[in-house]
């Protein structure tokens, strides 16, 4: 995304998120993707994986990902701590 | 009499329990892993095939879980049974026999008879340990699942956080969460309920032929065997 690749971004996406993209933004996932406020430009600082679920820390916000057919997806991305609640995610595939 | 024949007369009991367990972990394992992917189907995530499932942390917290709380049963119910007594139960030691009992009553060092195992002739720290290997290795067990139970908790609680865009716990976090403990105090409840029903129940019942059992026409009143 950093270098203005949308399509690239939806490829790592599950198909619950890209639809999540599509409807937040009116528009193709690759589109989409550009125009959310999502920052992915930071340092990773943890990551862990518990089963089929992972849990990726990247700058100030989080990633959740999931078993794909052939590799980690993102469920969600740019998620922020919301006190007990689910975390708040700017691309929410859950 | 084959000796096959005579090992499965003389080892019945045992052979009988270990093939019903292994039936019902099997049928644990279908039915665990049909409730996991109805789970995942529900939440759009992939399902998984049965041989992950029978070596993912969910399948082997739940057999951790029932393994840990039975060790735990059979732990304190042999320990409760050297110093606490119940009149009528065939459970129970007799009245006044409370605690670990004599070196003569116990066939152990001098007293030992000639078919008594060897651990209990010699001195010293062998038969200190053989004086206590059941409850020790009980108890070895049950710390070993519960620790197992912990640890493959943990996995499958935070993989249910991660699937609920919740945040992950420690191992510390988990040992103290709702999760962990109701998970454990609903298998301790049902196993210490098991022991006493016994212990009460066996005064007044009887089962025909069942070591389990007084014989049908002992009184009430007798305790022990």
């Amino acid at each position: 995304m950093a270098s203005g690749d949308g399509a690239d971004a939806c490829a790592l996406l599950n198909d619950a998120a890209r639809e999540s993209v599509m409807e937040q933004t009116g528009a193709s996932c690759a589109d989409g993707i550009q125009d959310l406020d999502l920052d992915l430009g930071g340092e990773v600082t943890s990551s862990q994986i518990y089963s089929r679920a992972a849990f990726v820390e990247v700058g100030d916000s989080a990633l959740f990902l999931t078993v794909g057919p052939h590799d980690w997806v993102i469920r969600a991305a740019g998620c922020v701590p919301n006190g007990d609640r689910p975390f708040d995610c700017v691309i929410d595939g859950s | 009499m084959t000796s096959t024949r005579r090992f499965v007369r003389d080892n019945g009991l045992s052979l009988f329990f270990a093939a019903i367990f292994l039936a019902a972990l099997v049928g644990q394992s279908f039915a665990g892993l049909a409730s996991y992917n109805e789970t995942q189907v529900a939440e759009g995530l992939r399902q998984v095939g049965y041989w992950r499932f029978v070596t993912s942390s969910n399948f082997a917290v739940d057999v951790a879980e029932n393994w840990q709380s039975e060790y735990l049963q059979f732990f304190l119910y042999i320990v409760a049974t050297v110093w606490l007594i119940q009149r009528g139960s065939p459970e129970s030691k007799p009245t006044g026999e409370e605690g670990v009992e004599s070196d003569e009553e116990q066939l152990v060092g001098r007293y030992a008879e000639p078919d008594s195992p060897s651990s209990a002739v010699v001195d010293g720290l062998r038969r200190v340990l053989f004086s206590n290997s059941l409850l020790i290795v009980m108890g070895v067990i049950f710390v070993l699942s519960w620790l197992a139970q912990s640890a493959t908790g943990v996995i499958a609680y935070n993989e249910e956080q991660l699937t609920n865009l919740q945040a992950p716990v420690t191992w510390f976090g988990y040992v103290v969460s709702a999760d962990f403990w109701d998970r454990t105090l609903q298998n301790w409840q049902s196993e210490f309920l098991a022991v006493g029903s016994m212990a009460a129940l066996s005064i007044y019942l009887r089962q025909r032929g069942s070591s389990q059992s007084k014989k049908v026409g002992d009184p009430h009143e007798k305790t022990g065997d």
